[in-house]
């Protein structure tokens, strides 16, 4: 097994290490959701830590919504603590006068389920975006930024770019929401989504993230960076979509050829 | 640095490879120009975690065969990868050994007449463990993406299992999808 010359030092104060086991526990699913966590008696011994330190490292899983609990009172798992997104559900476009059907899909779990546009503006996109749309250096493209809640809590952060000769003069420029959602918008102007590209990372977050997603400590985010070809390979559409690490998984299924 | 990176596509993980050609990861490496490769630190049989039973449909702590890999892009550790299969399919083949399995072990696998046709991947984002961090020589704050891919065979039973962990500043995911289809 390579291993670096000394033991890397886990420079995380006792509290965080304590809240990195315990989270780790919960998303793998070792602890179930509804399941009471260790008492805070079996926590100090296993850890080798005050009570304080205790304390704080379920403060902060209390904070990331991984657990409740209220003092005096067992800690446990909240339940639907990590949705799964399943993105091939959401390609085709949504038949008329359907929400969209992100929404549509939480909606049906209990949730409720609202997006919130913030703006629509005519930017100049990041690189990555910019090259996937094939823009000329400094280019723009129209953008529809919006945030995605769930039982009133931020759980996305959604950019979509969109070239200026599809987006002028079409409802995607306008600053209200468009019935139906854009995919079917883009079909009814003639581009059909045909091909959907999808780049998924893991990042820190950058601060209009960290405070938009309201995240409550140093949690890393899923970043999908998502092209829509239509025909002809011409792109349609790039998003940008950032959910919270720790309350969201992606699944992709696919067969072989 | 975006132009640097490691773009990961799964499919050809799935498909076994003809007799001569080399794994579905040598392959990618060579497409890409860059040198790398593969140390197996461990293989053998090990109590099954919840998680890796409940994808197998086995019960908690039931014996799997693991094959636990670094995989190294240029000098740089990229992945950690745990490949779990049921003893059945794996116990006393090659797959249980830590000798290199030439053209792969999907290879291997086909040839003892298991063939993956469905995959199913789920892919979190977190902070890695100290000791993911120690073996993957990731930045202090850098988080991982996790994958865990589940392959089933054509009648929907579950073949292998594998757990990768990937530092997030070198790897990331690519899908594709046709639309309606």
């Amino acid at each position: 097994m390579p291993r670096a010359e000394e033991e890397a030092v886990d420079r995380r104060s006792l509290h965080e290490r304590i809240a990195a086991d315990l989270r780790d526990d919960i998303m793998s699913g070792q602890l179930e959701p509804g399941a009471k966590l260790p008492s805070t008696v079996q926590l100090k011994a296993r850890f080798d830590a005050s009570n304080a330190t205790v304390q704080k490292a379920l403060q902060l899983l209390k904070e990331e919504r991984l657990v409740v609990g209220r003092a005096g009172a067992a800690v446990t798992v909240r339940e639907h603590r990590q949705r799964t997104i399943r993105p091939a559900s959401y390609m085709a476009p949504a038949a008329p006068g359907e929400p969209y059907r992100w929404l549509a899909a939480a909606e049906k779990q209990g949730a409720r389920a609202r997006s919130r546009l913030l703006d629509v503006a005519q930017v100049v996109p990041p690189a990555d975006v910019a090259a996937a749309l094939n823009l000329q250096a400094g280019g723009k493209a129209a953008l529809r930024h919006q945030l995605l809640l769930i039982d009133n809590e931020p759980v996305e952060l959604v950019k979509s770019y969109y070239p200026l000769e599809i987006a002028r003069g079409t409802a995607i420029t306008e600053r209200r929401r468009i019935a139906g959602g854009t995919p079917a918008l883009l079909a009814e102007l003639g581009h059909p989504p045909r091909l959907s590209v999808d780049k998924v990372s893991a990042r820190v977050p950058t601060q209009e993230q960290y405070r938009a997603l309201r995240l409550p400590s140093d949690l890393p985010v899923l970043r999908t960076l998502r092209v829509v070809y239509s025909d002809d390979e011409r792109p349609i559409e790039a998003t940008v979509m950032v959910k919270a690490g720790h309350l969201y998984e992606l699944q992709y299924e696919f067969a072989a050829e | 640095m975006s132009r640097d990176r490691w773009v990961s596509a799964s499919m050809p993980y799935l498909a076994p490879r003809v007799k001569g050609q080399s794994d579905a990861w040598s392959a990618e490496l060579e497409e890409s120009g860059r040198r790398g490769g593969q140390v197996v630190i461990h293989a053998g049989e090990v109590p099954a975690s919840s998680a890796v039973a409940e994808l197998l449909g086995l019960s908690e702590a039931e014996a799997v065969v693991v094959r636990r890999r670094v995989m190294y892009l240029g000098d740089e550790p990229s992945e950690l990868t745990d490949t779990y299969y049921p003893v059945q399919i794996a116990r006393e083949t090659r797959l249980a050994g830590t000798a290199k399995i030439r053209g792969g072990a999907v290879t291997l696998l086909a040839e003892l007449g298991w063939v993956g046709v469905r995959v199913r991947e789920d892919v979190v984002a977190r902070m890695p463990s100290a000791e993911e961090r120690d073996v993957l020589n990731t930045a202090s704050d850098e988080p991982v993406l996790q994958l865990t891919r589940l392959t089933l065979d054509r009648d929907d039973h579950p073949i292998q299992v594998d757990h990768m962990v990937m530092p997030a500043h070198r790897q990331q995911l690519r899908y594709e999808m046709r639309i309606g289809e």
